[in-house]
C-alpha cells in the first residue's frame, strides 16, 4: 500500500496499475509452482511416463497409463522378451512402445463374460499350482497387504533365515533364460534357493514359460516376418503370425516337408535342453558314445573321476547316458554338449509348457467344445492353447483398480522412508548435526558481539574487518589445505568437521553488534547499580531483548546446517554418518528418477514448514542498513 | 581370490585390503579421491572404473607406487629395499626375460599395447583389470531392410560411408534414420585407420620424450573431412528409391544420375530453400535430406547416450549403427532379441584397423612404500585381479549367467575352458572382431592431461566443423595445435618454450606489484580511519574489562583465523609451485603466472564472466527489488504469493540444480524445449510464412548464446525468494505517512517511488549489490552442477575449477584466484567502507 496510494487506487488507472500488479505476480507464481508441481508428479514416475513433462498425474484416470505402470512392475523379473508374447504383440517389444495398450490387448476382456473369465484364470492357477518348476517365471502382482519389494527372493530369504534384508543386498538371483539352447542351471546353493522360493510362491504369483513364443520368434527371423513366405515353405495358408503354426512337442505328424524340416532345426538348434531329455532306446545305445566324449573332451576315463569331478554316483551318469540332464552344472554342460551334437531331434522326448498345459487341460475339460463352451473361446486344436495370462492380469487389475493406484501413487515414497528414516539415520544425523551447530554458533557468535558491542574493545574496526575479509576470497582454492588442516586436528569422520568451520560468522557478528548497540545503555547502567554481574547483564538483558535478530541467526544456521552437502562428502567417510542432503542426493543418483524426487520432496518439508511457520520471525528480525 | 590370505597373520585379504573403485558419489569431473589420498586414508589397491584416462589421472597425481620390484627381481639394499641406478632407472638383476629376471610370469599375457600404458618413464604403475576395444554394433534387421546384407558388414570406411546412407535412406519425415551414431571413438578410428594419431613421441637431445600434438596433420584433415561427409552431405531419394548424393561439403559430387540426367541446384546448396533440379524432376526443398548420422560430437556425454540407446533399440531402429564394445553388446542382448543385433570389427582405413584400447587398470597406493607388508599382500591381490586365472574365472560366471553375455568373450576363451556350445553360437562377424584384435588395439597417449586438454579443444571444433558448411577447419586446426602444444609442454613441466616469455614475466610484475601495492595503500587508510573514529559514543575502551572482552571474542577469533585464514596462508605460496597432494611439490617460480596470461582460455573466460555478470546483476540483482516492490503494493492473497516465490530457496541448491538440468534437456521432451515449441507454433500461425521457424529442439545449456542466459535464469528462478523477502522487510518499514505526506503535497507516484522508496533502500542494495557482483565472479557451482565445463558457459571461476580440478594443476588454480582476488579487490574493499558507514537497525516490518 505504498507507492500507488489508497486513493489512487479507486481510479481506473489505478485500478489497472493494480491489475496488471496482480497478473505479474501470479504469471511469475505459476513459472515458480510448475516446477514444483511437476516435481511432485514426478515422484510417480517410472520408465512409462518419466519423459512426459506434464503436472498431471493421468494415470489416476487414464487407464492405459496406469495398466502399464501397473505391469511394468509385475514383470520386472520377468525377460523383457516375454511380454509381446504373452499378449501376442509383433509391433512392440516393451511397453514404453504401446501407448493404447489397455485398449487394445486388454478392454476386449471387458465383454467376456464373468464366469468364463473366472475359468479361463482357475484353470490357468491349478496348472501352476501343480507345474514343473523349471517352466516358471515369478511374477509380483499386486497384494493388497504386501509391498512389491516384500515380495521378492531378498526379503524372503531374510525372513527365513532371520536376518536383515541388507545382508542380501548383493544378492544376485539365478534367472532361468529358456530363449537359450544351452542354459544350464547352476546347481548350487542359490539355485536351491531360487527352486525354493519358486516352490513357496502362490499360483498367482507364478507365470509359465512359453515354448510357442520361441518357435514363433525363431520362424519370424528365418522368414523375415513375411508371412507369404512362410506359407510357401510351409504349404499352408495362415492369415496371421498369431494363428499359427503353432509348436508341438512331436515331430508334427502329416507335415510338409518345409514345415518338418524347421521343426528340426528349431529343436536342435534353439530349443532349450532343460526341456528336453531323451528315448531310453536312443539313450542306450548312445551311452558308449557318451563315455567316450567323456574321456576325449574333458578326461575322464573312470567312474570314480565322474563320481569325483560331479558328485554324482557312476550309475546317474557314468554308466549310462542319463536321460535327463544330470544335476551338476559341470555334467549338464557336456551332456547338454553331447546331445546337442550326437543325439536327432527324433531321439528326443521334448516338454514344453503349453504341452503341458493343454495335457492338463484335457484332464479337467473332456473335449475341445466343452472347453471353449467353459472358457468362451473358438480353439479349432487342442494345439493353439495359450495361457490365458492376459486374463489374469485383466482380473487383478479390474479387482485391485484403487489399490494399484495408491501403490503407484505413494510407491516410492515408501521406498524413501525406508530407506532415510528405516534402515538410514539421515534425519538423526541431521538432527544431530542442528543441534551442534545451533549450539556452537549462538554461543561464538553472540558473545564475541556483545564484547565487541559492550566492552568496546580497542581496535573494534580493524578486528571487524579482520573478520570480514574471509569473505572475499574464493574457496575452493584453500579445500585441499582446508582438508588437511581437518585432518590434522583429527576430526575426520566427526560431526565437528561439519561445524567448526563455518561456527564463527563474520557477517552475523557484524550485525549482532550493530543490534546491541542499538540496545539502550541506561538499562545496562540501572541494572549495574543495581549490582548485577556481567554475566546477569547479558543473560537478562541482552539476550531477551535480541530475541528477534537472535531467531534470525538461528533460522540461518539451521538452514545451513539443514543443507549441508560439500563437506559432509568431503570429511565423513562412513555413509551411515550422512545427512540429510547428501543421502538425498546419492539416492537420486543411485535410484529411478521416481525414486529421487520423492526424496527430494521428503526432504523438503522441514524447510517449507519452517518458512510458514517462521515468516513473520524473519520478517521482523531483518536487519536493515541506513547511513549513519 | 579366496586363496588370498595373509601370510603373516593367516586372514582373509577382505579384511586388510580395500578396493573401491570410486567415492559412493560421482560428481562431473570431480574425483573425491584427491582428499582422500593427500590425507592417507586412500584404499590399498587403487582401481579405475572409469577407464584408463582416469589411471593416468593417478599416475600423474602421484597416488600409485611402482609396481617394478614385484614383476622383475630387483636388487636391494641392506634393509631390502630396491634399489636404483644414479640416472634413475631400476638396478635390475641380470635374467633371460629382455635381461630381467621375470618374478610374475602374467606378465607375458598381457597384450602389448596395455603393457605399453602401464609403463612411464620406465616405471610401471598398474596392471589391467579388464580390457576391452570398440567394434562395430549393429542391427541386422536395419542393414536387411536398407538392402545391405547382414553378415557383411562394412569392412572399409568406404563401404561403412554407403551403408550409412542406405540406412539414413530408411527415414521419413516422422521418423528420422540415422546410419550411425556419431561420437568421438568414430573420429579416433578413422584416424587411426589412416595411420594418423592425435599426437606423436619424440626423443629431445636430452633423453626425455616431447610429445608433439598432431592435431592439424593431414590425417588429421581428413577425418574432419570424414565427419562433415556424414553430417553434411545433402541427398535425395531418387525414382527408385535409393539414395543419390547432390552434394558433398567438401569435394565435387558427381551430379550425373543414371537415370535421371544431369542435376542442378537452384540456389546455395546449403541455404534454405534451395531446390535441386534434374530435367523432367524437380526436388523441393523439404525433399533434400541432410546428413546420415546421429551427431553427438561436443554434446552431452552422458545423457546423449541414454538418448541414442532408445533410438537403437526401438523396434523400428533408428540407429543402424555404432561403435562400441562387446560389453554393451552384451548389455543390449540381456533385454533385446538377440537375433537383431550384431557386431563385427570397426571399419578399415588404408593402414588398417585402429581403435583405443579401453579398460580398466589397478595400482597401488603410494603410501605402501612405507609398509612393505601390506604392499606384498596387496600385490596378491593385484595381481590376482590381472592374472589370466581370474579371466577364467570371469569366464565362467559369464558363461553361467547365459543372457547373451556369453557372446562377449572371446571364443579362444570359450573354447579353452569347455564352452563350444557357446562359442558354436558366435557369429562370424564377431569372430572376426577377436581374431583381429591384438592388432588393432592401439594404446592411448600417455602424456600428462593429454585427453583432457585435447577434447577441451577438439570437440567445438568438432561440433562446429560438422554443423558448419562454411567452417574453415584447417585454420582452425592449426590454431588448436598450437594451442594445445602450449598446454601440453606446460603439463610436462617444459616452460621454456613459450613465446616472449621475458615480456610476459615483466608485464605480470609489473601489473601484479601495481594492484598490491594499490591495495595495500588502500587497506592501510582504511586502517587508520578506522582508527580515528572511535565510534558514537564519549566513553573510551574501558580497561577493566579488555581482559573479559578479549576472552569472549577469542572463540570466534580462533575459529576464523584456523578455519579461514590458516588454510588461505598455506594455499597462498601454491601459485609457485607444481603442487602435488602427495608431497612430492616443486617451485617453479612465474611458471603458473605465464601459462595463465599466455592462455587464451583464461582470456575468453573472463569475457564470458562479463557476460554472465551483467545478466547475473540486470536480472539477478534487480528481479527480487522489482518482487518485493509489486508485493508491497497488494494486500489479498500475500501470504500464499510469497511462500510460492519462496519455494524454491526450500530444496536444497544442487538438488534444484539436477531438476533444472533436467529441465534444460536438449532433447524434445525436456520441459524448455517443449515450451519452446509451444511458442514456435504460436508463432507460425500468426507470422508469415517465410519468417516460420523450424521446430528443433534446442541445447540450451551449451549454446553459445544462449547458455550463460539459461544458466542465470535458475539462478535469478531460485534466488528470488530470500532477496524478496530482505527487500520486503526493507519496504515495509518505510512509514506510510511519509507517501501520503508526498502525495498530499502532489507529487506523483513516480516522484514517490524515486525520492521516498529508492532513498530508504539504497544503502541496502549498495551492499548488495557490491556483494552480487562479487559473488557472480566467484560463482562456479551453479554453472558446474548445469553445464559442465563446456564452452558456452565456460566463465573464469569454471576456468579456475578446471584448472585445479580438471588438469589437477593446483598451482594455476591458485595463481588464478590471486588474480581473481585482485580484480575484486577493489569491491570488497568499497564495500566494507560502506560498511563502516551504516548503522543497522531492525525492520519494522509487521506483516
Amino acid at each position: 500500500m505504498a507507492i500507488i496510494s489508497i486513493i489512487d487506487r479507486t481510479n481506473p488507472k489505478g485500478r489497472l496499475a493494480m491489475l496488471a500488479i496482480y497478473a505479474v505476480l501470479f504469471l511469475g507464481a505459476i513459472s515458480m509452482l510448475y516446477p514444483f508441481l511437476l516435481m511432485l508428479r514426478m515422484t510417480t514416475s517410472d520408465p512409462i511416463d518419466q519423459t512426459s513433462v506434464s503436472i498431471l498425474p493421468r494415470y489416476l484416470w487414464e487407464e492405459n497409463i496406469s495398466a502399464r505402470k501397473y505391469l511394468l512392475k509385475q514383470y520386472r523379473l520377468v525377460p523383457a522378451r516375454q511380454l509381446p508374447a504373452i499378449y501376442g504383440a509383433r509391433d512392440w517389444s516393451n511397453l514404453n512402445q504401446v501407448e493404447d495398450f489397455y485398449d487394445r490387448h486388454l478392454a476386449p476382456f471387458d465383454a467376456l463374460p464373468a464366469e468364463k473369465l473366472a475359468t479361463r484364470i482357475a484353470d490357468y492357477e491349478a496348472f501352476k499350482a501343480q507345474a514343473d518348476l523349471l517352466q516358471l517365471y515369478p511374477l509380483a502382482t499386486y497384494r493388497p497387504d504386501q509391498s512389491f519389494e516384500d515380495f521378492f527372493i531378498v526379503n524372503w530369504l531374510a525372513r527365513r533365515e532371520g536376518v536383515s534384508p541388507k545382508t542380501y543386498q548383493f544378492y544376485e538371483p539365478i534367472h532361468a533364460d529358456f530363449a537359450r539352447r544351452d542354459w544350464v542351471p547352476p546347481f548350487d546353493k542359490s539355485w536351491t534357493q531360487w527352486q525354493d522360493w519358486l516352490a513357496q510362491l502362490p499360483p498367482s504369483q507364478r507365470l509359465a514359460a512359453s515354448a510357442h513364443a520361441q518357435w514363433q520368434a525363431y520362424l519370424a527371423e528365418k522368414y523375415r516376418g513375411q508371412l507369404p513366405a512362410l506359407n510357401a515353405a510351409h504349404a499352408t495358408a495362415y492369415s496371421d503370425f498369431n494363428h499359427g503354426p503353432w509348436f508341438s512337442p512331436e515331430p508334427p505328424a502329416q507335415a510338409s516337408p518345409g514345415l518338418l524340416a524347421d521343426w528340426t532345426d528349431f529343436v536342435t538348434s534353439r530349443y532349450p535342453l532343460v526341456w528336453q531329455s531323451l528315448r531310453p532306446s536312443a539313450a542306450e545305445t548312445a551311452s558308449a558314445d557318451w563315455r567316450d566324449y567323456l574321456a576325449q573332451s574333458v578326461a575322464i576315463t573312470t567312474a570314480d573321476e565322474w563320481t569325483r569331478r560331479t558328485g554324482l554316483p557312476a550309475d546317474q551318469g557314468y554308466t549310462n547316458l542319463p536321460l535327463a540332464m544330470p544335476p551338476d552344472q559341470a555334467a549338464a554342460r557336456w551332456w547338454s554338449a553331447f546331445v546337442a551334437t550326437r543325439i536327432p531331434a527324433s531321439d528326443r522326448v521334448i516338454t514344453s509348457p503349453e504341452a503341458d498345459f493343454t495335457a492338463f487341460l484335457r484332464t479337467r475339460h473332456p473335449d475341445l467344445a466343452s472347453l471353449n463352451a467353459a472358457w468362451g473361446t473358438d480353439f479349432a486344436t487342442w494345439d493353439s492353447i495359450r495361457f490365458p495370462q492376459a486374463e489374469a492380469d485383466y482380473a487383478v487389475i479390474k479387482t485391485h483398480a484403487n489399490g494399484i493406484l495408491w501403490d503407484i501413487s505413494l510407491g516410492n515414497y515408501r521406498t524413501v522412508f525406508k530407506a532415510l528414516v528405516l534402515e538410514g539415520r539421515a534425519f538423526s544425523n541431521t538432527a544431530i548435526i542442528l543441534a551442534l551447530s545451533i549450539l556452537t554458533s549462538l554461543t561464538v557468535n553472540p558473545i564475541a558481539a556483545y564484547a565487541l558491542s559492550r566492552f568496546r574493545v580497542k581496535g573494534t574496526q580493524k578486528i571487524l574487518i579482520f573478520l570480514l575479509a574471509t569473505l572475499a576470497l574464493p574457496g575452493e582454492v584453500a579445500m585441499v589445505p582446508g582438508f588437511l588442516l581437518v585432518r590434522d586436528l583429527h576430526l575426520i569422520d566427526t560431526y565437528w568437521a561439519l561445524v567448526l568451520p563455518t561456527a564463527a560468522n563474520a557477517f552475523s557478528i557484524f550485525l549482532l553488534k550493530g543490534f546491541f548497540d542499538s540496545l539502550p545503555q541506561e538499562l545496562y547502567e540501572a541494572a549495574l547499580i543495581d549490582g548485577a554481574g556481567e554475566f546477569t547483564l547479558f543473560t537478562r538483558i541482552t539476550i531477551p531483548l535480541s530475541m528477534p535478530i537472535l531467531a534470525v541467526t538461528l533460522l540461518g544456521t539451521v538452514t545451513h546446517a539443514y543443507n549441508i552437502f560439500m563437506p559432509a562428502v568431503m570429511y565423513l567417510g562412513d555413509t551411515n554418518m550422512w545427512p540429510i542432503a547428501t543421502s538425498i542426493y546419492r539416492i537420486g543418483q543411485t535410484s529411478s528418477a521416481g525414486v529421487g524426487m520423492a526424496a527430494l520432496v521428503v526432504s523438503s518439508i522441514f524447510p517449507l514448514l519452517v518458512f510458514v511457520f517462521c515468516q513473520r520471525i524473519i520478517m521482523r528480525g531483518i536487519i536493515l542498513p541506513s547511513m549513519k | 581370490m579366496s586363496e588370498v590370505v595373509d601370510p603373516a597373520t593367516g586372514r582373509p585379504w577382505g579384511e586388510l585390503i580395500r578396493i573401491e573403485a570410486d567415492n559412493p558419489l560421482s560428481f562431473p569431473g570431480f574425483s573425491l579421491k584427491i582428499l582422500n589420498f593427500a590425507a592417507g586414508t586412500g584404499e590399498e589397491v587403487v582401481a579405475t572404473s572409469t577407464g584408463i584416462t582416469q589411471f593416468y589421472q593417478y599416475r600423474d597425481q602421484r597416488f600409485l607406487l611402482p609396481l617394478n620390484p614385484f614383476i622383475w627381481e630387483i636388487n636391494r639394499d641392506a634393509k631390502g629395499r630396491p634399489l636404483r641406478l644414479p640416472d634413475g632407472s631400476w638396478d635390475y638383476v641380470a635374467g633371460p626375460d629382455d635381461g630381467r629376471v621375470l618374478l610374475w610370469p602374467d606378465w607375458k599375457n598381457l597384450a602389448p599395447a596395455y603393457r605399453e600404458m602401464v609403463q612411464w618413464r620406465g616405471d610401471l604403475y598398474g596392471l589391467p583389470i579388464s580390457s576391452s576395444a570398440n567394434g562395430l554394433l549393429f542391427r541386422r534387421d536395419a542393414f536387411t531392410s536398407a538392402g545391405l546384407d547382414p553378415d557383411h558388414p562394412p569392412a572399409t570406411w568406404d563401404e561403412f560411408l554407403d551403408a550409412c546412407l542406405r540406412i539414413s535412406a530408411l527415414s521419413t519425415p516422422e521418423f528420422p534414420v540415422f546410419g550411425i551414431q556419431l561420437n568421438a571413438s568414430v573420429i579416433e578410428s578413422y584416424l587411426l585407420g589412416l595411420g594418423g594419431n592425435l599426437a606423436r613421441s619424440e626423443t629431445t637431445p636430452d633423453g626425455s620424450t616431447r610429445w608433439l600434438s598432431s592435431v592439424a596433420s593431414s590425417e588429421m584433415i581428413r577425418t574432419v573431412e570424414f565427419i562433415r561427409r556424414l553430417t553434411l552431405t545433402r541427398w535425395i531419394i531418387d525414382d527408385q528409391g535409393r539414395p543419390f548424393v547432390v552434394h558433398l561439403p567438401d569435394a565435387p559430387a558427381d551430379l550425373v544420375h543414371p537415370t535421371l540426367g544431369e542435376g542442378r541446384w537452384e540456389g546455395a546448396p546449403y541455404a534454405a530453400g534451395s531446390r535441386f533440379t534434374f530435367p523432367g524432376r524437380t526436388y523441393a526443398a523439404n525433399e533434400i535430406r541432410t546428413g546420415m548420422a546421429f551427431n553427438q560430437l561436443g554434446g552431452q556425454a552422458t545423457e546423449g547416450n541414454v538418448k541414442w540407446y532408445n533410438l537403437f533399440t526401438e523396434q523400428k531402429p533408428r540407429i543402424g549403427m555404432s561403435l562400441n564394445t562387446p560389453e554393451r553388446f552384451g548389455d543390449f542382448l540381456a533385454a533385446f532379441d538377440p537375433d537383431l543385433l550384431d557386431f563385427a570389427p570397426a571399419p578399415a582405413g588404408p593402414a588398417g584397423r585402429g581403435v583405443f584400447a579401453q579398460g580398466d587398470i589397478a595400482g597401488l597406493n603410494y603410501r605402501l612404500a612405507d609398509d612393505p607388508a601390506t604392499a606384498r599382500l596387496a600385490w596378491n591381490v593385484l595381481s590376482y585381479l590381472a592374472s589370466s586365472d581370474y579371466k577364467t574365472q570371469i569366464v565362467h560366471s559369464y558363461a553361467r549367467e547365459g543372457e547373451g553375455i556369453a557372446e562377449t568373450i572371446a571364443p579362444r576363451l570359450l573354447v579353452a575352458n569347455g564352452y563350444d556350445t557357446i562359442a558354436e553360437r558366435v557369429s562370424p562377424s564377431l569372430r572376426e572382431y577377436w581374431a583381429g584384435l591384438d592388432d588393432a588395439v592401439r594404446p592411448v597417449i600417455p602424456a600428462k592431461n593429454f585427453q583432457a586438454i585435447t577434447q577441451q579443444y577438439l570437440n567445438p571444433l568438432f561440433r562446429e566443423a560438422s554443423l558448419n558448411p562454411a567452417f574453415d577447419y584447417r585454420n582452425a586446426l592449426a590454431a588448436a595445435q598450437e594451442q594445445i602444444q602450449a598446454r601440453l609442454d606446460f603439463a610436462a613441466g617444459d616452460y621454456s618454450r613459450v613465446k616472449h616469455r621475458g615480456l610476459v614475466v615483466v608485464a605480470m610484475v609489473v601489473i601484479i606489484a601495481g594492484v598490491l601495492i594499490a591495495t595495500l595503500y588502500a587497506i592501510r587508510s582504511m586502517l587508520h580511519k578506522a582508527a580515528a573514529s572511535t565510534g558514537v559514543t564519549t566513553l573510551g575502551p574501558n580497561p577493566r574489562y579488555q581482559v573479559m572482552a578479549w576472552a569472549l571474542l577469542s572463540p570466534a577469533l580462533l575459529l576464523i583465523c584456523v578455519f579461514s585464514y590458516y588454510p588461505i596462508f598455506k594455499a597462498l605460496p601454491v601459485a609457485f609451485q607444481d603442487y602435488s597432494v602427495t608431497g612430492t611439490t616443486t617451485w617453479v617460480g612465474t611458471a603458473n603466472f605465464v601459462e595463465i596470461f599466455t592462455n587464451p582460455a583464461a582470456w575468453t573466460a573472463l569475457l564470458k564472466t562479463a557476460y554472465y555478470m551483467t545478466l547475473s546483476i540486470g536480472f539477478g540483482f534487480f528481479a527480487p527489488v522489482v518482487l518485493a516492490i509489486l508485493m508491497n503494493e497488494i494486500r489479498a492473497f500475500r501470504y500464499f504469493l510469497r511462500t510460492v516465490y519462496y519455494l524454491p530457496a526450500v530444496i536444497a541448491g544442487i538438488v534444484m540444480l539436477l531438476l533444472w538440468q533436467r529441465f534444460f534437456e536438449p532433447t524434445p521432451n525436456g520441459l524448455v524445449n517443449q515450451i519452446w515449441f509451444g511458442c514456435i507454433h504460436i508463432w507460425n500461425t500468426i507470422a508469415p510464412a517465410s519468417l516460420e521457424i523450424a521446430r528443433q529442439p534446442v541445447d540450451w545449456l551449451r549454446h553459445p548464446v544462449w547458455g550463460i542466459p539459461a544458466v542465470v535464469f535458475v539462478g535469478v528462478w531460485g534466488g528470488m525468494g530470500p532477496g524478496m523477502l530482505i527487500y520486503l522487510a526493507a519496504l515495509k518499514s518505510i512509514p506510510e505517512d511519509l507517501y501520503e505526506a508526498a502525495e498530499l503535497d502532489g507529487a506523483g507516484w513516480g516522484a514517490r517511488f524515486y525520492h521516498i522508496t529508492l532513498s530508504y533502500l539504497r544503502p541496502l542494495l549498495v551492499i548488495n549489490l557490491i556483494g552480487a557482483v562479487i559473488g557472480a565472479f566467484q560463482a562456479s557451482g551453479n554453472i558446474l552442477a548445469l553445464a559442465g565445463n563446456f564452452p558456452a558457459t565456460y566463465t573464469f571461476a569454471v576456468h579456475l575449477w578446471f584448472e585445479t580440478f580438471g588438469l589437477g594443476n593446483f598451482g594455476v588454480g591458485t595463481a588464478l584466484s590471486w588474480v581473481m582476488a585482485a580484480i575484486l579487490m577493489g569491491f570488497t574493499l568499497w564495500q566494507l567502507r560502506i560498511l563502516r558507514n551504516v548503522e543497522f537497525r531492525r525492520s519494522q516490518a509487521d506483516d
